[in-house]
């Protein structure tokens, strides 16, 4: 590119020789430079994982997934553990997903001619994001668990998560939403469609996409959270019978298998390992899903 | 709006050998009407009559307001945030701009097509299906009935009778723009309004939703935006121009086609309309 430059540019012979030479170390330095910066993300990357699949993957089998935990982590599973951390993510999705979906239709579609609500819930919402999950355990630990009486519980952790997920999902879907053409919006109005009906069978499936990014992003804030679940589900690690138990998340888990157990490191890669399966799984999933939908309608046949 | 009765017939009336009466009656009458966008004024003093049966086309240049006065007549301006509308705009009996005015179903009577064609991101069927759906359920086979019978209206139905659950996005520029036409034909509307219909369209897929205009008119009243000089001489009955004045557009001359192309009263309009300015 800078080479390309230098000879379209109209420089005179006798200082084009050196130029170019410059022009070329430059280039090169630049490429060596970027080279280095890229084998350092993956380079990193591989190094985790690497770590992770040589200390876990010997810890694994279909027992350590399908066993409770003895001895406080050091032998055994982490079967309750899956299914308390499965527990919370659900009640998470379950209450943001609608809220978080409503909230983006008010702020793209309905509010439009109310600048300063859309203004103010805008700037909270980015507020929001940019809080520690720590704020957020208090917060809930406060709310949920005692000014609800919802006690340490599922129930409560799932609720203090969809707190945290709700600003990255609203903004996401709301993205999504502006993004699909307005020529869509004429047409429907043109049409005599009701707004419920635009917004049900044309704009959301459209701003699916957008959509789609919210939820995986927020899958993951959910999933790798820590801080906010102590004061809020706990860390009993026992089956959960219902909403209302407590249950230990597998961040939770990891995060007590390395600093409290003394022996604990093995099954706290494999579990890291197993965090880490159980992400791309939900994430490729929602992936999948969500293209199969879009190929139906976009993809010319 | 009368035209002289002893000029010969006009292109329309030789292409199809059909005219509306001279005095068919108004579809739409507009008076003093006023659109102002925010502090600027697009429109100023409008006043039009629409005749039931006949093409009026909309002539004038870029920012004179002929798409704004469009979008008054289906209420598609109170859309455009910040958008003012003034006057008296009555379709057939009713008064457009009255709040009582249930808009859905006044603009299922009075459709509307856009310069761009927007089909929705769903299969033809779908795109047809969904407006129609809107008022009373629809069993699968009348709906099929409709949108073959539309289909077949717009010239579509054989190149499209095999994909109709194919993705409407898929469709060339110019049958798009066909299936948005059949999409509101299936409303079975009284008014088409067009806004540049043909613009974003090659010469042949132009033509042939110029034919289609003329085939439409049998049924209901259209109103046509159009840039394009020789098509507004071809297809219409009517003829409006537009010019703007002072920064907002201002309605100039109407009158049969014909009558405003053979002897217009003003200057502008004979010095728009035989290509010297605009």
């Amino acid at each position: 590119m800078a080479r390309g430059m230098v000879q379209t540019s109209g420089v005179s012979p006798m200082t084009r020789q050196p130029r170019q030479r410059h022009a070329r170390w430059l280039d090169g330095t630049v490429r060596a430079v970027v080279g280095l910066c890229v084998a350092a993300v993956v380079g990193v990357f591989c190094w985790i994982v690497g770590d992770l699949l040589l200390v876990g993957v010997p810890e694994l089998s279909w027992g350590f997934l399908v066993e409770a935990p003895i001895d406080s982590g050091r032998s055994g599973g982490i079967a309750p553990i899956l299914v308390s951390t499965l527990a919370i993510l659900a009640v998470c999705l379950g209450v943001s997903l609608p809220l978080g979906t409503s909230a983006a239709l008010l702020l793209s579609e309905l509010a439009a001619t109310d600048v300063r609500l859309v203004r103010v819930v805008r700037r909270s919402l980015d507020v929001l994001a940019g809080v520690p999950s720590i704020v957020f355990g208090l917060f809930g630990n406060a709310f949920f668990c005692v000014a609800l009486g919802l006690g340490f519980s599922i129930l409560s952790g799932g609720l203090t998560l969809a707190c945290m997920v709700l600003p990255i999902l609203i903004r996401a879907t709301e993205e999504g939403l502006r993004s699909v053409p307005s020529d869509y919006r004429h047409a429907a109005a043109a049409l005599g469609i009701t707004r419920t009906r635009t917004i049900w069978k044309v704009l959301l499936p459209a701003a699916l996409p957008g959509l789609v990014v919210g939820l995986v992003l927020g899958i993951g804030r959910a999933v790798a959270e820590t801080a906010a679940l102590i004061f809020t589900s706990g860390y009993v690690a026992r089956i959960p019978t219902s909403l209302l138990d407590s249950g230990r998340s597998l961040s939770l888990h990891i995060y007590d298998l390395s600093m409290n157990v003394a022996g604990g490191e093995p099954k706290a890669y494999a579990s890291a390992l197993v965090l880490l399966m159980l992400l791309l799984g939900l994430i490729s999933m929602a992936l999948s899903i969500s293209d199969r939908w879009l190929s139906r309608r976009m993809v010319h046949t | 709006m009368t035209a002289p009765s002893k000029l010969a017939p006009s292109v329309r009336e030789e292409r199809t050998g059909r005219a509306p009466l001279l005095d068919a009656p108004a579809a739409i009458r507009v008076e003093s009407l006023n659109v102002r966008y925010g502090q600027k004024a697009a429109l100023r003093d409008v006043s039009l009559t629409l005749r039931e049966g006949a093409i009026t086309a909309m002539v004038g240049p870029s920012g004179c307001g002929k798409s704004s006065f469009l979008a008054t007549l289906n209420r598609l301006s109170d859309l455009i945030p910040g958008c003012r509308v003034d006057g008296s705009i009555r379709f057939r009996d009713r008064d457009v701009r009255a709040r009582e005015t249930d808009v859905l179903d006044l603009r299922r009577r009075v459709g509307m097509i856009f310069q761009k064609p927007n089909p929705f991101p769903m299969s033809v069927r779908q795109n047809i299906a969904l407006a129609l759906s809107e008022r009373r359920r629809l069993s699968r086979s009348e709906i099929d009935e409709i949108v073959e019978h539309v289909l077949q209206r717009v010239g579509l139905w054989d190149e499209l009778r095999g994909r109709l659950d194919a993705s409407a996005l898929a469709l060339s520029g110019g049958q798009q723009q066909r299936l948005c036409i059949a999409r509101a034909l299936a409303l079975e509307p009284e008014v088409l309004l067009m806004d540049e219909p043909c613009s974003a369209l090659d010469p042949l897929a132009s033509a042939t939703v110029e034919d289609l205009i003329l085939e439409l008119s049998e049924a209901c009243t259209v109103v046509v935006v159009t840039h394009n000089l020789a098509q507004a001489r071809r297809i219409s009955d009517d003829l409006a121009f537009f010019w703007v004045r002072d920064d907002a557009g201002v309605l100039i001359e109407s009158g049969s086609t014909r009558a405003l192309f053979r002897a217009p009263r003003h200057e502008l309009t004979r010095d728009y309309l035989s290509g010297i300015r605009g």
